[in-house]
């Protein structure tokens, strides 16, 4: 997979920058714009870095890439949100499961009604646009809902665990 | 409470790893990087699966919400225990000062004026000393008794309301008396509740004035009485508990009647059952006196 400048700001650090807000946002923990902003200059390297190693050995990485970016995104939580390991972990995970719910949900749509495949998604940088920003929906909606209404769905802040709206 | 929080961030952890994994394989299918058997059937197995992983995770969050209505539920029946020392330290206060009283009183008749002076200085030391918030305070005479009596009926899981309209100060009858009276028939009403099979576990004490009468009412959801047994219940030694028992009503009525008043059962089938005594206003006459 070919990275450019572009793709790298336009797609990816959109994408990271969406799952990073929404993975913590949604337990209940915010931090400061310095904080965010190196959580994501990190993640957005890490990113470009195995996407450009994995696609130099494996030719499918899409299957080890999320994983790597997963415990990625736990390390730097952990580091530079300064939070225990359990609540890393489920921050990361609550952003991967809202965007890997975009995905899903596009996926089916798409493949159901517009029979399209993977390499014609890949291929053409219009329909990657469109499609992109498509996978990222639910994403862009939580951190809307995060942002305005400061839904959580569950509170890692709180001593007692609580869930629920703050 | 840390340990529990733990648990609980455990559950959540294995329901998004779950979750993680079947949104993967179902992205990777449908981006034709897995192939795991028949498309039509695979996609409809994981679609369910997706579906039940994210209601799981709701569900848990509404399991949670109650588990959180508890924990308020226990914090309220500690605040009535404390209360209840509350009631015994006034209690306790007043019996002192009974005391002090008679103690001042000697003095003054012992024309030892400087000795009440320093003791005066020495109480009202103390006085200041005491912390008694206003909102811990009772409302009613009775609340005394209907607190403990409240903090037993939650504790069989019964739900227990009190609407004092009146204070019952004003009738023809000591405190001593009419705290029996109470207390018997809420003890009665928590034992017939609390075996009772049924949904929705009730008593209600009610209390105001109507008329010249001040009344009184113990209600309970428990089961009925039945009209044959209505008089029966009155009689000395009738019990359904066994031996040496039985005597608890008797006493209620003999005590109610000695000051004019009367008490009346009512016991219906979709209802549960009721005790109301009604109990005379003090004459003005009396009052004077006393």
């Amino acid at each position: 997979m070919q990275i450019s400048i572009m793709k790298s700001l336009f797609f990816i650090y959109v994408k990271d920058l969406l799952l990073v807000y929404v993975g913590l946002g949604i337990n209940s923990i915010k931090l400061s714009k310095m904080n965010y902003f190196k959580i994501l200059l990190y993640f957005t390297a890490g990113e470009i870095i195995v996407t450009i190693l994995l696609g130099k050995y494996i030719t499918n990485i899409h299957v080890l890439k999320s994983y790597i970016l997963c415990l990625l995104l736990i390390l730097l939580y952990k580091r530079f949100a300064n939070i225990d390991w359990l609540s890393a972990v489920i921050s990361s995970l609550s952003g991967y499961v809202i965007y890997l719910l975009g995905g899903f949900i596009n996926l089916q749509i798409l493949s159901y009604f517009f029979s399209l495949k993977t390499d014609v998604i890949l291929k053409s940088d219009y329909i990657y646009s469109i499609i992109f920003y498509l996978f990222n929906f639910p994403l862009l909606i939580s951190a809307w809902l995060i942002y305005r209404f400061n839904f959580i769905l569950f509170d890692l802040d709180d001593e007692e665990f609580k869930f629920g709206h703050k | 409470m840390k340990r529990s929080t733990s648990k609980l961030k455990y559950v959540v952890f294995l329901l998004l790893i779950q979750s993680f994994w079947l949104l993967m394989t179902g992205v990777w299918r449908g981006l034709d990087i897995i192939n795991l058997g028949p498309k039509f059937l695979l996609d409809i197995i994981l679609f369910i699966a997706v579906g039940l992983s994210v209601f799981s995770i709701i569900m848990i969050k509404e399991i949670f919400k109650v588990i959180n209505k508890e924990m308020q539920f226990k914090i309220q029946k500690i605040e009535l225990k404390e209360k209840e020392k509350l009631n015994k330290n006034l209690r306790i206060q007043k019996h002192d000062f009974a005391n002090h009283l008679q103690t001042i009183y000697g003095m003054i008749q012992l024309e030892k004026e400087d000795e009440v002076k320093a003791y005066i200085q020495d109480l009202n030391h103390e006085l200041a000393n005491t912390k008694l918030y206003q909102n811990e305070l009772s409302n009613s005479v009775l609340d005394s008794i209907l607190i403990p009596k409240k903090l037993k009926a939650m504790q069989a899981g019964i739900q227990f309301n009190c609407q004092i309209e009146d204070e019952i100060t004003g009738v023809q009858m000591s405190l001593k008396k009419i705290f029996r009276i109470v207390s018997n028939l809420i003890d009665n009403a928590i034992d017939a509740t609390k075996d009772f099979n049924s949904k929705d576990k009730l008593i209600k004490v009610l209390g105001k004035y109507k008329g010249n009468e001040y009344v009184l009412s113990v209600y309970n959801s428990g089961p009925i009485i039945e009209k044959n047994l209505l008089t029966e219940i009155l009689k000395p030694g009738f019990s359904t508990k066994g031996e040496d028992r039985g005597f608890g009503l008797y006493i209620i009525k003999s005590l109610i009647e000695e000051n004019d008043g009367r008490l009346e059962i009512k016991s219906e089938k979709r209802y549960g059952t009721e005790f109301i005594c009604y109990l005379p206003r003090e004459r003005k006459s009396e009052r004077k006196a006393n």
